[in-house]
């Protein structure tokens, strides 16, 4: 009873906070608006896909091959890659360094030989992928050939329909997310992690305000107090999170993916997590060294989470390693996942990474409370 | 019965002692006062009266029960007004009051009642939906008192409640204090102000150094130093001093007679200016000055500790 | 020793890091939160300091988490092994054998390519723990050692105090006794001799009309008697009057002359009110404690003042010692201090001692006058 008095308390208090709302609210939404408006160019979803355009010359005598050529070229020019066959004075590299086209190929008995265009990297890739699925599969029609013609009909067959070259879901245009996606999910979880912010001063600002000699004289146990301004803090951090969250869904219609729960109960944990952070390093660092810690910390892990910037996968070096220890970084490719691969399973391990990081500051604090006088 | 009995209490911190082998007993209906310097001790007590610091050793009992033991029953019945304002600048005087008195398990409309009344009593009654950071400070500090007071407790323990408002105010929380002393509740008071505790309490203790090193009514304190007060009268014409009647007076030990003055020194707890004066008025003198030096709580306090209270 | 065995968990931790996670980069998130959950429970242990079933309880948890990680995740875990059984062998106090033999177990378990780094490893965990078990119990036998010499220098202080008590004591009995003697003395010759010279006067009236002359004689006798009876009195009185010195504020004062003499300061004595009503006890508790405060000054104050005052109250008396040395900000009772505090208050009175404004002692004795 005691801790959900408290709790409400504790909820109604930073309502009454002006300043907590304006930071909590407006400050990611006109982060999503800004940077999800300004850098919409640094995100490759936003090239246009419809301009791969592919150059070809087929110089094979081999009858199957050039069959099972033709078959493919159908196949993905129903895929939105437009296909040239070059002629003979046309020197494909050159054209391809011109810009003219995304990609060469120049397909003759012994293979396919390709050439990308260092300018169009995207587009020459994706195109370079469907051609080695392309060679493997007729490598395999050759191989087979020799042993059971028979299987060699099914193979080529199979090669025919549509979309078995590109799979892969992470080269499919509409699941990569836009720059305002993106910074949705970024700044939102940046936002939750801010609730350490608050949480840090949870306890301290008690003992600031002198309140606390009065809770710790008030016939209420410790525990009851910690537990519901725990419990307040962090559902008032949860509820800005979710207005961010709808807000962004429904006014900027930055994409959530199908699994909202999962984005909800996985945010939650982001603040539970931020929550306990924040308490466990407001006690562990006396006075207000705790706050400009905890500033420092927030920014550096908004800036290796990706909050500002999108962090590449890619990255191996020393600030790539780094940046997997931000807590933003985690939550962050666990939603990336889930939205954009339906990946349920990649959220569970960071949900229970979090509640397993936010229980041991927990615990951390209740027993470091206890063995302490007064607060 | 005694409301508070403290027996053997010592505070460690460290190896520094606060509070050293400290008794005292506070009784059903006093004011009781404490005096002393910054760091005497006085906060660390009452600190532990209020269960917010750990006892190293002795015990404390209110109403007879130890405070340790029954630590629930302690807390109910002890209200503290802290000697900083212990209030939430952003929530409402109503709030901030039924929010303390909630925690002390008063549900409903008997804590909206009650809330109500104590903000009544503070006479913040019309203020009770503003917020505190547009108060004056003299209003922060009775709401800071509404908020102690609300669950109606037998001991309130006000640790300087009057520090830095106006002449206003401060009578009002004086007598706010007798108020609530003759609604029933004990008090324990501490404040730098001697002519306070000198006015509002029955019984006063003087602590230094964590130790209690007098004890009793402000009558019995100063009466440690002296128990004479001089007195010196200007008088025009000395030459018509009855000196032997004055010594007549009851009361009156030595009367001696100076140039324009004449210092009659008599016993502390007697009552006897107005005899000297009509004895001089009906011998014809003329009456200049009347000054009476008696030992006031600040001079016991000083011969006592050779300090002053506020350094 | 906590910190040592932190140090030796961190070291193994942060190879298995580089090891399995940096260096390969093959590290999955279930590894770091195996790091992180190991790193849990192996904080949480020195937390408990005062409860060795809980750190036991986490040590053990940990080695089987150790063990879990090893068998699930990496094999590398396994290097941490070593140090948790070694931690609880330590808090189970059982015998570095028994450490060895249990961390040599897993021996049998562990992959081929594991081996040369589990005994390595394995081996400076048994070091280090050998090591810290070694300097454990030399410090408890020192401990040890040591609260004996203290008990035993606590037992012979409090016999030389209770000697110098009983000296103070025997030394107070012989002055009663020699008063006692005095009056007696006064009592059997004084007493005698004037009885004597009263028979020769009331002899000497009686005669006085009849035989002038033999009265006379009588009379004459009669003076001679009390002549030497007086000069008696004045022997035995001279005798038995303590010298002034020895007395009060005059001892106060012979005791702050000694000092000034002998230290490089000045020492002074003042009083207010009528010293009559100290009565010896409470002159000896005053002088006994100024004697104590000044010893205190003289070794912590760096004072070049020393002050002394003795005020009589109403109803207290309050003597005074206060130097104008440097003080202290937090004054640390010790036995002399404490000592002070006793005297006083078998007197009911207290002691307080400031340290704010150079060294102050204030004694506060109850001044019963009244009974």
């Amino acid at each position: 009873m005691n801790v959900l008095n408290i709790a409400l308390y504790e909820i109604k208090r930073s309502l009454r906070d002006t300043r907590t709302f304006v930071f909590m609210l407006a400050f990611p939404l006109i982060l999503i608006l800004i940077l999800g408006t300004a850098l919409s160019n640094a995100f490759s979803s936003e090239v246009t896909m419809d301009g791969m355009k592919l150059l070809y010359k087929v110089s094979a005598q081999n009858e199957p091959l050039q069959q099972y050529w033709n078959g493919f070229a159908q196949a993905i020019e129903s895929q939105g890659v437009e296909l040239t066959a070059a002629n003979g004075g046309i020197d494909g590299r050159a054209a391809v360094a011109d810009d003219q086209y995304a990609a060469y190929a120049e397909i003759d008995d012994n293979g396919v030989r390709f050439f990308g265009s260092s300018l169009r990297t995207i587009e020459s890739n994706i195109i370079q992928g469907m051609l080695t699925s392309f060679a493997d599969r007729y490598n395999l029609a050759a191989a087979a050939m020799k042993n059971s013609p028979e299987a060699v009909q099914a193979i080529l067959a199979d090669a025919g329909s549509s979309g078995s070259f590109i799979q892969e879901a992470s080269i499919d245009p509409h699941r990569k997310p836009g720059s305002i996606d993106y910074y949705a999910i970024a700044e939102s979880t940046m936002i939750a992690f801010y609730a350490c912010m608050s949480a840090s001063w949870l306890i301290r600002g008690e003992v600031r305000r002198r309140t606390a000699l009065r809770l710790a004289a008030a016939p209420v146990g410790k525990m009851e107090i910690f537990a519901g301004k725990v419990i307040g803090c962090t559902v008032i951090n949860y509820l800005c999170i979710l207005a961010v969250v709808l807000f962004s869904k429904y006014a900027f219609g930055a994409n959530w993916g199908d699994h909202l729960g999962i984005v909800f109960l996985l945010l939650f944990t982001v603040v539970l997590l931020a929550v306990s952070f924040g308490l466990g390093i407001a006690y562990m660092i006396k006075g207000d060294s705790a706050n400009s810690v905890m500033t420092i910390f927030v920014q550096i892990a908004s800036m290796l989470g990706g909050a500002y910037f999108p962090i590449q996968d890619d990255m191996n070096n020393f600030f790539g390693s780094l940046a997997n220890l931000s807590p933003l970084r985690w939550a962050n490719d666990a939603l990336m996942n889930l939205i954009y691969n339906n990946d349920l399973q990649a959220a569970l391990p960071v949900i229970g990474l979090n509640v397993a990081i936010a229980a041991a500051f927990l615990a951390f604090v209740a027993v470091s409370m206890r063995r302490r006088e007064a607060f | 019965m005694n409301v508070l009995e403290i027996r053997n209490l010592t505070k460690k911190f460290g190896d520094f002692i606060a509070v050293d082998n400290m008794n005292l007993s506070v009784r059903e209906g006093e004011i009781f006062g404490f005096l002393g310097a910054n760091g005497a001790g006085k906060s660390t007590t009452i600190n532990m009266i209020s269960s917010l610091l750990r006892i190293t050793k002795g015990e404390i009992s209110l109403l007879g029960k130890n405070i340790v033991k029954e630590n629930k029953f302690a807390k109910l019945n002890i209200g503290i007004v802290p000697q900083d304002l212990a209030i939430y600048e952003e929530m409402s005087a109503y709030e901030n009051v039924s929010f303390f008195a909630g925690l002390y398990g008063l549900r409903g409309n008997l804590l909206k009642e009650r809330a109500a009344e104590a903000l009544e009593f503070v006479g913040l009654g019309d203020k009770h939906k503003d917020l505190p950071k547009n108060f004056s400070g003299g209003m922060k500090r009775r709401l800071n008192i509404a908020c102690a007071i609300a669950h109606r407790p037998k001991l309130i323990i006000m640790d300087e409640p009057t520090v830095g408002i106006d002449p206003q105010s401060r009578n009002y929380i004086l007598n706010s204090v007798r108020k609530l002393n003759e609604m029933g509740s004990s008090i324990i008071y501490t404040s730098h102000y001697m002519e306070e505790v000198e006015e509002l309490c029955t019984r006063i203790a003087i602590v230094d150094h964590g130790k209690i090193i007098a004890e009793g009514t402000k009558e019995q304190l100063k009466s440690i130093i002296t128990d004479t007060k001089e007195i010196w009268i200007g008088v025009k014409n000395e030459e018509r001093l009855d000196i032997d009647a004055l010594q007549r007076i009851s009361g009156v030990i030595s009367v001696q007679p100076e140039e324009q003055t004449v210092k009659i020194v008599s016993r502390g707890e007697v009552g006897n200016l107005n005899w000297i004066i009509q004895q001089l008025i009906k011998d014809g003198v003329e009456i200049g000055s009347v000054e009476e030096q008696a030992p006031n709580l600040e001079t016991v306090f000083l011969t006592l500790t050779g300090r002053k209270l506020r350094d | 020793m906590d910190l040592w065995i932190i140090g030796n968990k961190l070291g193994l931790l942060v190879y298995i890091i580089l090891s399995v996670s940096i260096l390969p980069k093959t590290g999955t998130p279930w590894d770091i939160l195996a790091y992180l959950i190991y790193l849990c429970v192996n904080v949480t242990i020195p937390i408990f300091r005062n409860d060795a079933r809980i750190q036991q309880l986490l040590s053990a948890c940990s080695a089987v988490l150790v063990v879990y990680f090893a068998y699930r995740l990496d094999t590398s875990f396994v290097l941490l092994l070593p140090v948790n059984l070694y931690e609880l062998v330590l808090l189970w106090e059982g015998r570095r054998r028994i450490a060895l033999a249990i961390s040599l177990i897993p021996l049998v378990m562990i992959p081929r390519e594991e081996l040369p780094v589990y005994i390595l490893s394995t081996f400076l965990s048994f070091l280090l723990y050998t090591g810290l078990r070694l300097q454990m119990e030399r410090l408890k036998r020192v401990d040890e050692e040591r609260e004996t010499l203290r008990l035993e220098m606590q037992n012979l202080s409090h016999l030389l105090n209770k000697n110098q008590e009983y000296i103070r004591q025997s030394e107070y009995t012989i002055k009663l006794e020699e008063r006692n003697r005095l009056s007696q003395q006064i009592h059997d010759e004084v007493g005698h001799a004037m009885a004597g010279a009263l028979i020769q006067m009331e002899a000497s009236r009686t005669l006085l009309a009849a035989n002038p002359d033999k009265s006379a004689e009588l009379l004459g006798n009669a003076i001679s008697i009390s002549k030497e009876g007086l000069e008696r009195i004045r022997l035995t009185l001279k005798d038995m009057k303590p010298r002034s010195e020895e007395l009060g504020i005059h001892r106060l004062r012979l005791f702050a002359d000694e000092l000034s003499a002998k230290h490089a300061l000045k020492a002074t004595v003042t009083h207010e009110g009528n010293l009559d009503v100290i009565t010896p006890m409470q002159w000896r508790i005053i002088h006994e404690n100024a004697t104590e405060a000044v010893t205190n000054s003289l070794k912590y104050g760096h004072a070049s003042a020393i002050e002394i005052e003795v005020r009589v109250l109403n109803r207290m008396i309050r003597s005074s010692v206060s130097d104008n040395g440097i003080g202290a900000r937090k004054i640390v009772k010790g036995l002399g201090i404490v000592g002070m505090e006793e005297r006083a208050a078998s007197v009911g009175g207290t002691v307080i001692v400031d340290g704010a404004h150079g060294f102050r002692v204030t004694t506060l004795l109850p001044n019963d006058k009244s009974e």
